[in-house]
């Protein structure tokens, strides 16, 4: 292909799609300028790899997150609000067993205390020496009863509000799932007080140093934790989903509800899994997510929810593989954007990245592929 | 037209709707049996009274005007509408108040008109959705499907959406034949298809029922509907307007006129 040929095929592309055009020329300045700023020292190569693993680990908890959403948009048909503070209700449900545990049930601290992971500041994380390495029967048991607990939650939650008005609109749900996350919200605060705390040890949490040119990118054994997790979860998930009966009829349903029901697919026993699934990854994901942050508070999740749910509309709402997608954009996109803008814009630029991917296209990255 | 004898018992032979020529038989021996139904889709009542029967092993056609309730009637059997009175019973079953997901264990299939295939999955994901009710999917009633339909086998892999519209219905036919049910419903197999892909697909719908399925069948297309069934039934305003065999509807002046265009 000569270069006339090339001219003339930009020539066209700008006639015909300017915004695509715009859009192009805008990200090739922005990675030129990346590649100047790299090689000026402007900014150093390790302090972009500690960029690029932060972006990593938001996005791996956007991506596990955002799934339970995104499977309750295409299977329940309707946005569900009350998810980020399942991702709340989770994080404290294991931080009370860690917590209980790890205080030697009640030998070094108060056991009320350590239930209510250490309210009003009677107990920190770091007196206890939480941590994956320090105690790991600890954090094991805690990420697991992350998991039940909010499942057994979702499933109360739905047998109690959701599944009587199972056949009204998405909007009717929509605005019920708002005041279930208010109601959930104010009652972990009365429980728990309103106190953000530390709940782990970051002195004893073993990391290694990975050498980059011009230094290096430390990485502890909390990041390396909430990597193994989401990516053994996310791959199970794509196992079940593609592999076992049940997965296939939940894809089914997705795809098409009335369909499923002619053929016989139970559909309330997939709502019941579908609710088990998104839970149990929204609890562990908000488990891993506070390890790894090191600090727990009551609206956690809520805060979570917004860019959770950019991500899911970016990959495309109601695909599995879209949530995973676009909580890696959405990820990154807030770590690495501060390279060429203030680092309070860091979230603007990850919604403004979410509506240029929109505007190009409108159905999100996978678009129309319902959960498959 | 002369009269013809149903070879079942005869138990009602009156209908005054106006313009009928004789009332709907009835058999005793049905496989399916509509006994005066009602139904509709909320309060909004579609059909009245209507009666049909479908024996062991007949292809059925419905044919007549756009919002006749055709469709309906299909919906109706497979509980997918508000059904008001009236007995549909299948196998001696009645399953007036049976849901859709309880129907497809009594040996019934059935093909929607519209969005009749999972397209986000593969074909033969499709086919293992049909038989989702058995624990393991049937090796022999797949193969049978993929005799029936070779282009399904070769394409077993594709995603069904993104087929052409005479595959995927295809597809469909396949995905309610894997439980070998005893009753094929089908609804307006022919829509939507390229005018050399009908022929072909009548075709294949003949060999299911040669191959001893009974099918009941909704078509806009009614002269070539009629020319393949065993009986039809002419339906109007949801209501039962003539029954016959195929080829005394054809036949008929009446219906000719009214029903066919002459």
């Amino acid at each position: 292909m000569g270069v006339s040929d090339r001219y003339d095929r930009g020539r066209r592309l700008f006639l015909e799609d300017p915004v695509r055009a715009v859009l192009v020329v805008i990200a090739v300045v922005l990675v030129l300028d990346l590649v100047r700023q790299l090689a000026v020292g402007q900014t150093q190569i390790s302090e972009f790899g500690v960029m690029l693993k932060d972006g990593l680990m938001r996005g791996l908890f956007f991506g596990l997150a955002g799934i339970g959403l995104s499977m309750t948009y295409s299977i329940l048909n309707f946005a569900n609000f009350s998810h980020g503070d399942f991702i709340t209700s989770g994080s404290f449900a294991g931080m009370v067993v860690t917590y209980v545990i790890a205080g030697g049930f009640g030998a070094e601290a108060d056991i009320g205390s350590l239930a209510l992971v250490g309210a009003d500041g009677s107990v920190y994380g770091a007196q206890l020496g939480i941590g994956v390495a320090t105690t790991p029967l600890a954090v094991v048991a805690g990420a697991v009863v992350a998991g039940v607990a909010t499942v057994l939650l979702a499933l109360f939650i739905d047998r109690l509000v959701y599944r009587p008005i199972r056949d009204r609109s998405g909007i009717a749900l929509l605005i019920t799932s708002i005041g279930v996350a208010f109601a959930l919200r104010y009652l972990i605060q009365f429980v728990f007080g309103p106190s953000r705390r530390g709940v782990t040890d970051s002195g004893a949490v073993p990391s290694i140093g990975i050498p980059a040119v011009d230094g290096v990118v430390s990485v502890n054994l909390h990041e390396v934790s909430l990597l193994v997790v989401s990516v053994l979860l996310m791959l199970g998930l794509h196992l079940l989903l593609q592999r076992t009966r049940l997965g296939k009829a939940m894809r089914a349903m997705a795809d098409n509800e009335d369909l499923a029901r002619i053929t016989g697919i139970p559909t309330e026993r997939v709502v019941r899994f579908t609710w088990i699934i998104g839970a149990s990854l929204a609890g562990v994901a908000g488990y891993m997510f506070v390890l790894w942050n090191g600090t727990l508070h009551w609206f956690q999740g809520w805060i979570l929810l917004l860019p959770i749910f950019a991500a899911v509309i970016l990959g495309g709402i109601g695909s599995v593989y879209g949530a995973i997608v676009g909580g890696l954009v959405i990820g990154l996109t807030m770590s690495v954007s501060i390279v060429w803008i203030p680092s309070g814009l860091a979230r603007a630029a990850a919604f403004l990245l979410m509506i240029v991917v929109l505007l190009v296209r409108p159905e999100g990255i996978f678009a129309g592929r319902s959960t498959a | 037209m002369s009269e013809t004898t149903a070879d079942g018992e005869r138990t009602d032979a009156t209908d005054e709707t106006a313009g009928a020529k004789r009332g709907t038989r009835r058999w005793d021996d049905s496989l399916l049996a509509v006994r005066d139904l009602d139904a509709g889709y909320g309060d909004l009542q579609i059909l009245s009274g209507v009666d049909l029967d479908v024996r062991s092993g007949e292809y059925i056609a419905i044919v007549g005007p756009n919002g006749a309730g055709k469709s309906t009637v299909m919906k109706s059997v497979f509980g997918l509408t508000n059904r008001m009175a009236g007995t549909v019973s299948f196998d001696d079953t009645d399953i007036s108040e049976s849901k859709p997901e309880e129907i497809i264990y009594e040996g019934l299939g059935y093909v929607p008109q519209n969005d009749n295939v999972f397209s986000s999955l593969s074909v033969q994901e499709n086919l293992e959705m049909g038989a989702y009710i058995l624990d393991e999917v049937p090796e022999g009633p797949l193969e049978t499907v993929y005799d029936r339909f070779p282009i399904l086998r070769e394409r077993s892999g594709q995603e069904a959406g993104t087929m052409s519209g005479g595959q995927r219905q295809m597809l469909a036919m396949g995905r309610a034949l894997m439980l070998e049910p005893d009753l094929l419903m089908l609804d307006e197999p022919s829509a939507g298809l390229a005018p050399d892909l009908v022929e072909d697909m009548f075709d294949r719908i003949d060999r299911i029922n040669a191959d001893g399925t009974a099918v009941l069948m909704v078509e806009q297309n009614a002269k070539e509907a009629l020319r393949r069934c065993d009986r039809g039934y002419v339906l109007v305003d949801g209501q039962n307007r003539y029954e016959d065999s195929g080829d005394a509807l054809l036949a008929d002046e009446q219906v000719r006129q009214d029903f066919l265009g002459g």
